[in-house]
C-alpha cells in the first residue's frame, strides 16, 4: 500500500516525534506518554517512554486509539510529556479547565491525526490498513473520526505532521442521533433496556473515561450515599449511565474511551454526545476547546436566553 | 385513554423558601388540586440533583414535576440560577432515554402564587395523564433475573 | 430504631377528607415504626404531651407528625421532641392538611397520599442523624431602611434598647409620607407636631447613625453579620458646612425643578430644602436642573452661601456598614390616576390626588395654607372627592384595599368646612371601611357634623363645563344617576409598592408579593420577619397601613431585633453542608458554585487537597451537592440518601433483591 516516497515520510514524522520525546525528557519530563508497538500490527499500545532509548520505540498512526489523558490526573505533581491526538487535546484542555491538571506539568506533543480504526471492522491478526503517513480507509475508522471536529490538537506545545482538515459529514455530525431521536419514545426506552440488558457493570467505561477522576470515590461503588445497589437489574445498570453521562455534562469531550472499553459492544457515547450537542446549544459551550473556559455547570448567566421560561406557558 | 379514577405517581421537588410555601398559599385558600402528586421538600431548587429525577422515573414516578423561587428571588440568591442550567440540560437528555419530556416539568411559583402553583399542578397532571403510565423496565438478562427473587419487597434494598 | 408516628386530625380540617386513623393503622406496618397514634390536635397541649409520653413508654428514637406545613409548626414540635429528651432533627413532618386534606376532594384518593406522604416521612426520618447548633457571635448593630414613621419609630426602638442604628432614606430628609401630611385621623392634630420631635430625636440620637440621601447598595453575609454597601448618592453640598440657612434656595435662578415633597403642586428651586423641619435640615442640588451642573454657567448657591459648602463636583460614595439585623421600612407610592382617563387622566388641572390637597391644605404647603383651585386661584365652593382611585379595581392590577383611603377623605372633607366655611363637600364610594379606635365616629362626624354628602358608587365621567368641572357617577342607594358640579376633585390616591422595592428585595433576598409588596414569614405567626433570618418588616412596605398600625408594627421589629440580640450570641442552623474527607477527591467543584464562599480548600495532612465547609458560613441550600460527583458534600439533614429514600418511599416499582 505505501509507496517509498511514503516510507521515507514516515520516518521522518517518526524521528521528528521520538526527537521531540527526547527533547521533553531533557526539558524536565519524567515520563513521555505516547504509543509504541502493540500485540498486533493494527494497534499501537500505550508505551510510557522515561528514557531516550525506551522514546526509540515511540510511533503514531491510526491504531494510536488510546486517548492517553486518562493518565494525566493520576500523574499530576509530576511533569510528564503527552501525545495528543485533536480529541485527546480537549480531554486535556478540559481537565485544565477544571484546574485538575497544571499546564507547567505537561508538556504536549500535537499529532494531527486523519482517524483511528475501529477494532471491530477488522479481522483479528489482520496487517494493517493504513500508518502515520497514509490513512486507513474510511470503512475502517471509528465512525466518531468521520465526524471529527477537532483532528488537530487544540492545545500543543510542539505539533508534529500535516494539519488535517476537519470533517464535515453529509447530514451533519448528529445525523445518527437524529435519526434515533426520531424513532417513537417507547421504542427509544426499550433500545436502552435491551442494551444494558447485556451490560456486566465492569465499569470499564467508566475508568477509561478521562474525566471520571472520582476514582476510588464512584457513586457506583459506595453505599453512602445508596444511588446504585449492587443488584444485577437494568435499572441500576441503566441509572449508572444516567449518571455518568449527568457527571460529565457540559465536559465530554466526546474522544470514546468509554465506548471503546465496552466489553459488550453498548453504545454508552450517545447519550453523552446528546448532552454534548445540548450543551453547545445552550451555551455554546464546546468542551475541551479553551482551557480558560468556565465549564457551564459551574456557572450562570442572570439571563439565561437560550432557555425557555418554563412556566410562562402553564398558569400564568 | 387514561383511567382518571386512578392516580398516576407525580413526584415534586420542591424549595422550601417560594414553592413550597406557594403549594402551602395554595392549601390555605383551598385551591382545589388533583391528588396524583407527592412533595418532597428542599431547600432550595439548586439541591435537586437531575439525578434523583432519574432515579424518579427509574423508580416508577409517571410524571416528576420540580419549582423553585423565580430567577432573581432565590433566597439563596443564585441556587435556581444553577438549577435552571442543570435542569434544562436533563430535560434535553430525556428524549435520547426513552423518557418522554412531557413528564417532567421544571417551573417557578413563589409563596404567593397560590392559584399558579393550583393551575401548575393541574396542567401537569393533566399532562401526564395524557401519557399514561410511564413504561417499566423489564429484566433482559435472564440469568441475572434467574439470580433474584421476582416477588421481592422493597424493604431494606 | 424505633419511631413514633402522630397523625393529626386538626379538628375537621384534616379528619374530614382524610380517614386519619386509617394513615396510623399503615404506619404502623412501615419499618422501625413502633408506635402511631391519631390525636385531634397534635398542637395542643394534650397533642404535644402525648408525644412526649410516647417517647418515654416506647422508647421512641424519632418522631414523624402528620399535620399541617412545616413551614407552621416545625418549630414547635422541634421544641416537642426536644422536651422528650429527643434531639430536635429526630423529627420529620408530614404535610396532610395544606398539601392533602385542604386540596383534594376525594377521601380515599387523599388517605392513600396522606400514607404515602407518612411514608416518605418515616423513609427520611430513619436516616436522620442528631444535629447541633453551634453558637457564634453577632454584631449588635441594626440597618433600617427607611426615615418614614415607620423607620423612625424602628430606629427610636432599637436605639433606646442600647443598640447602634444605622438609618439609610433614599430622600434628603427623613419624615417620609408622613411629614407630607397636614394633620392626621382620626384626632385631626397636626402631623408635623407628632411627626417633628421624634425626627429631632433621631438627629439628636447618640445611637444613631443617619444616611439621608442614600441607598442601600448591597447586601452580603447573613444574620447577625450582615455587610452593607450603603451608597450616600451626590448632593452637591458639603453637609459638614451646610447650616440649612436656605440662602441658596432663596437666590436660585433655575425655579422649574420637581417637587415631589409638595407632590407636584408647585415647582422646586435647583437648590432645595424639601421642608422647613427636615431632618438633617441641608440643601440638596438637582443635577438635572441646577444651571452650573448643566450649563456650567450660574454658580449663583455657591456666591451665596455663607459656610462655602457648594461642591460642583461631589461625586457619589459609598459606605460599608457591619450589622446584624435589618429591618425594611421603605413604605409605599401613592397610585398614580392617569391610568383612569374618565377622571380627566391628569388633563383637567382641577382634578387633583389626595396628597396635592394636603400639601395645599398644609400651612407650610405651596398655598400657605390656602384651599384655591390650581387653574385660578379661587377658593372653590364645591369639593368633590372620589374614594378607590387604585384600589378595589382588578382591571388596572389593583385588586387590594388600601385601607386608609375612607378615613383620610372624611379627615380632608372635615377640614374643607374648616379651610372654606360654607364649602360644599361631596364623597363618592364605594364602601366605607372604617375600622379602628374611633374611626367609624369619625366618618359619622363628618357626616353629620360637617354635612359632607356621601354618595355609594362609582364616577363614570368628569368633564369640563364652563370653569367648573362635572362629575357624573351613579347612585347605587338611590339606583340613580347623579350629577355634581365641582369647583375642585380630589382623587383618593390607594397605595402600591415603594419604587425599587423589587430591587431591594433581591438584593436582601426576601420574596414579594404579586403586588410589590415584601411578605412576611406567615400571615398570621410571623408577621414581622421575613423568612431570610435577620430581616424585619415594618410599616406599608409589607402592605398598606395606616400610622398606628405602621408604628406597631415598627415597635414589633425592633422588639424582634432586640430579642434576637438578647443573648449576644447566636445559634447557627446546623443545616449546612459537609464535606466526608475520605471521599472527597479535591476537585473543588464545591467551591467555585458556593454562593456564599463557605467552601475553602483546605490540605490535608497526607498532603491532599480537599474541600472544608466554613460552617457559620454556609447557608444551607444545598447547591455544592449537586456539583460533587463523588457525593463527598452533603447537606445535613438533606443529605443525597435522605432524599432518595423519599423518593423510593414514593416508587411502586420493588427492585429485585439477589438472594
Amino acid at each position: 500500500m505505501s509507496t517509498a516516497q511514503d516510507a521515507a515520510s514516515l520516518e521522518t514524522l517518526r524521528a521528528e516525534l521520538r526527537r521531540a520525546a527526547c527533547d521533553a525528557l531533557q526539558a524536565g519530563a519524567e515520563l513521555v506518554l505516547g504509543w509504541g508497538p502493540g500485540p498486533d500490527p493494527a494497534t499501537l499500545a500505550p508505551l510510557f517512554a522515561a528514557s531516550p532509548g525506551e522514546c526509540a520505540a515511540l510511533d503514531f498512526g491510526p491504531g494510536a486509539v488510546q486517548n492517553l489523558a486518562g493518565h494525566l490526573r493520576a500523574l499530576a505533581g509530576r511533569k510528564v510529556a503527552v501525545c495528543v491526538k485533536g480529541c485527546d487535546s480537549r480531554s486535556v484542555a478540559q481537565l485544565l479547565a477544571e484546574g485538575l491538571l497544571r499546564r507547567e506539568e505537561l508538556v504536549l506533543i500535537g499529532l494531527p491525526c486523519a482517524g483511528v480504526l475501529d477494532r471491530t471492522r477488522l479481522a483479528p491478526g489482520a496487517p494493517a490498513p493504513g500508518d502515520w503517513a497514509c490513512a486507513a480507509p474510511d470503512e475502517l475508522l471509528d465512525p466518531r473520526c468521520l465526524r471529527c471536529r477537532f483532528p488537530n490538537p487544540v492545545l500543543a506545545d510542539v505539533t508534529i505532521g500535516p494539519g488535517r482538515a476537519p470533517r464535515e459529514p453529509e447530514g451533519g455530525p448528529h445525523a445518527d442521533l437524529d435519526a434515533f431521536l426520531a424513532r417513537p419514545v417507547e421504542e427509544r426506552f426499550r433500545h436502552w433496556e435491551r442494551e444494558l440488558g447485556r451490560c456486566l457493570r465492569c465499569y470499564a467505561c467508566r475508568n477509561a473515561c478521562p474525566l471520571c477522576v472520582c476514582r476510588d470515590h464512584c457513586l457506583a461503588e459506595t453505599r453512602r450515599p445508596g444511588w446504585l445497589s449492587q443488584s444485577s437489574s437494568v435499572r441500576e445498570k441503566l441509572l449508572f449511565q444516567v449518571i455518568h453521562a449527568v457527571h460529565t455534562a457540559g465536559r465530554c469531550t466526546e474522544c470514546g474511551q468509554c465506548q471503546r472499553a465496552c466489553p459488550v459492544d453498548i453504545p454508552v457515547l450517545t447519550l453523552k454526545r446528546v448532552l454534548a450537542r445540548e450543551a453547545e446549544a445552550l451555551f455554546g459551550h464546546v468542551a475541551g476547546t479553551d482551557p480558560a473556559q468556565v465549564p457551564p455547570l459551574l456557572t450562570f448567566r442572570a439571563e439565561e436566553p437560550t432557555i425557555p421560561d418554563h412556566g410562562a406557558e402553564e398558569g400564568r | 385513554m387514561p383511567d382518571p379514577a386512578a392516580d398516576l405517581r407525580i413526584i415534586g421537588f420542591l424549595c422550601n423558601w417560594c414553592s413550597y410555601g406557594g403549594a402551602d398559599t395554595a392549601g390555605v385558600a383551598r385551591l382545589a388540586q388533583p391528588t396524583d402528586l407527592r412533595i418532597v421538600r428542599v431547600p432550595c431548587s439548586g439541591r435537586i440533583d437531575p439525578l434523583f429525577i432519574a432515579k424518579a422515573f427509574y423508580g416508577g414516578a409517571d410524571g416528576v414535576l420540580v419549582s423553585g423561587c423565580h430567577p432573581r428571588d432565590c433566597h439563596y440568591s443564585e441556587g435556581n440560577y444553577h438549577a435552571r442550567r442543570r435542569l434544562e440540560l436533563f430535560l434535553r437528555l430525556l428524549p435520547a432515554l426513552g423518557i418522554d419530556p412531557g413528564r417532567f416539568l421544571y417551573t417557578w411559583v413563589s409563596a404567593s402564587e397560590g392559584q399558579r402553583w393550583q393551575q401548575v399542578v393541574a396542567d401537569f397532571t393533566a399532562r401526564v395523564h395524557a401519557l399514561g403510565p410511564m413504561p417499566r423496565l423489564r429484566e433482559t438478562d435472564l440469568a441475572a433475573a434467574a439470580l433474584c427473587h421476582p416477588a421481592a419487597p422493597q424493604e431494606g434494598a | 430504631m424505633r419511631l413514633g408516628v402522630f397523625v393529626c386530625h386538626c379538628g375537621s380540617n384534616i379528619a374530614a377528607t382524610v380517614d386519619c386513623a386509617a394513615v396510623a393503622l399503615a404506619a404502623r406496618a412501615m419499618p422501625d415504626v413502633a408506635f402511631a397514634a391519631d390525636s385531634v390536635y397534635t398542637c395542643s397541649e394534650p397533642g404535644q404531651e402525648a408525644i412526649v409520653a410516647a417517647v418515654a413508654e416506647h422508647g421512641l428514637d424519632g418522631v414523624v407528625v402528620a399535620s399541617c406545613s412545616p413551614r407552621m409548626h416545625e418549630r414547635t414540635f422541634r421544641r416537642t421532641v426536644a422536651r422528650a429528651g429527643l434531639n430536635p432533627y429526630m423529627f420529620e413532618m408530614a404535610n396532610i392538611r395544606e398539601h392533602v386534606s385542604w386540596v383534594g376532594r376525594d377521601k380515599e384518593r387523599n388517605t392513600a397520599k396522606a400514607t404515602d406522604l407518612v411514608r416518605m416521612a418515616v423513609e427520611k426520618l430513619r436516616r436522620n442523624r442528631p444535629l447541633t447548633p453551634r453558637e457564634f457571635p453577632v454584631t449588635r448593630r441594626v440597618l433600617v431602611v427607611g426615615g418614614g414613621v415607620a423607620g423612625i419609630q424602628a430606629a427610636l426602638d432599637c436605639a433606646d434598647g442600647g443598640l447602634e442604628v444605622v438609618l439609610v432614606e433614599r430622600a434628603s430628609s427623613i419624615g417620609g409620607k408622613m411629614a407630607q401630611l397636614d394633620k392626621t385621623f382620626p384626632t385631626v392634630d397636626c402631623s408635623s407636631c407628632v411627626l417633628g420631635p421624634r425626627m429631632v430625636d433621631v438627629a439628636q440620637h447618640p445611637g444613631i447613625t443617619l444616611h439621608a440621601y442614600s441607598e442601600v447598595a448591597s447586601v452580603s453575609g447573613w444574620v447577625g453579620n450582615f455587610e452593607v454597601a450603603v451608597r450616600r448618592k451626590a448632593t452637591y453640598v458639603d453637609w459638614s458646612k451646610c447650616t440649612g440657612c436656605g440662602e441658596c434656595v432663596k437666590k436660585c435662578p433655575a425655579r422649574d425643578a420637581p417637587d415631589p415633597f409638595n407632590a407636584g403642586l408647585a415647582p422646586a428651586r435647583a437648590i432645595n430644602i424639601p421642608f422647613p423641619q427636615a431632618i438633617p435640615k441641608k440643601a440638596v442640588i438637582n443635577p438635572a436642573h441646577c444651571k452650573q451642573l448643566t450649563t456650567g454657567k450660574c454658580g449663583v448657591c455657591a456666591k451665596v452661601c455663607p459656610s462655602g459648602a457648594i461642591d460642583y463636583a461631589m461625586t457619589e460614595t459609598t459606605v460599608t456598614e457591619k450589622v446584624g439585623a435589618i429591618i425594611v421600612a421603605t413604605g409605599y407610592e401613592l397610585f398614580d390616576p392617569k391610568v383612569y382617563g374618565q377622571y380627566g387622566g391628569g388633563r383637567y388641572p382641577d382634578v387633583i390626588t389626595s396628597m396635592q390637597y394636603e400639601r395645599m391644605l398644609s400651612a407650610s404647603g405651596p398655598t400657605g395654607g390656602h384651599v384655591l383651585r390650581p387653574s385660578d386661584g379661587r377658593e372653590p365652593r364645591s369639593v368633590v372627592f372620589i374614594q378607590c382611585v387604585g384600589s378595589r379595581d382588578r382591571h388596572i392590577g389593583r385588586p387590594y384595599c388600601s385601607g386608609f383611603c375612607c378615613m383620610y377623605t372624611a379627615k380632608q372633607a372635615i377640614l374643607t368646612r374648616d379651610h372654606v366655611p360654607g364649602a360644599q363637600t361631596y364623597v363618592f364610594y364605594m364602601d366605607i371601611r372604617s375600622p379602628g379606635k374611633g374611626y367609624d365616629e369619625f366618618i359619622r362626624r363628618a357626616m353629620e357634623e360637617y354635612g359632607v354628602r356621601y354618595v355609594r358608587g362609582r364616577v363614570s365621567r368628569i368633564f369640563p363645563k364652563g370653569d367648573r368641572l362635572v362629575v357624573r357617577g351613579a347612585d347605587t342607594l338611590m339606583a340613580a344617576q347623579v350629577q355634581v358640579e365641582a369647583d375642585l376633585v380630589v382623587l383618593a390616591v390607594g397605595a402600591e409598592h415603594a419604587p425599587g422595592a423589587h430591587e431591594l428585595a433581591a438584593t436582601l433576598r426576601v420574596s414579594i408579593d404579586e403586588h410589590g409588596f415584601f411578605m412576611e414569614g406567615h400571615p398570621k405567626l410571623r408577621p414581622v420577619e421575613t423568612n431570610t433570618a435577620g430581616v424585619y418588616l415594618a410599616g406599608a412596605c409589607q402592605g398598606p397601613k395606616d400610622i398606628p398600625a405602621s408604628v406597631s408594627q415598627a415597635s414589633a421589629a425592633a422588639a424582634k431585633v432586640l430579642g434576637l440580640f438578647a443573648r449576644g450570641t447566636l445559634a447557627s442552623d446546623p443545616q449546612v453542608a459537609l464535606v466526608d474527607p475520605r471521599r472527597c477527591v479535591g476537585c473543588l467543584k464545591c467551591l467555585k458554585t458556593c454562593p456564599f464562599g463557605a467552601i475553602r480548600e483546605e490540605q490535608g495532612r497526607d498532603g491532599a487537597v480537599r474541600a472544608q465547609v466554613v460552617e457559620t458560613v454556609c447557608q444551607g441550600c444545598g447547591v455544592c451537592c449537586v456539583t460533587c460527583p463523588q457525593g463527598a458534600v452533603q447537606l445535613q439533614h438533606f443529605t443525597d440518601d435522605q432524599i432518595l429514600a423519599e423518593v423510593e418511599a414514593l416508587c411502586r416499582i420493588p427492585l429485585p433483591t439477589c438472594g
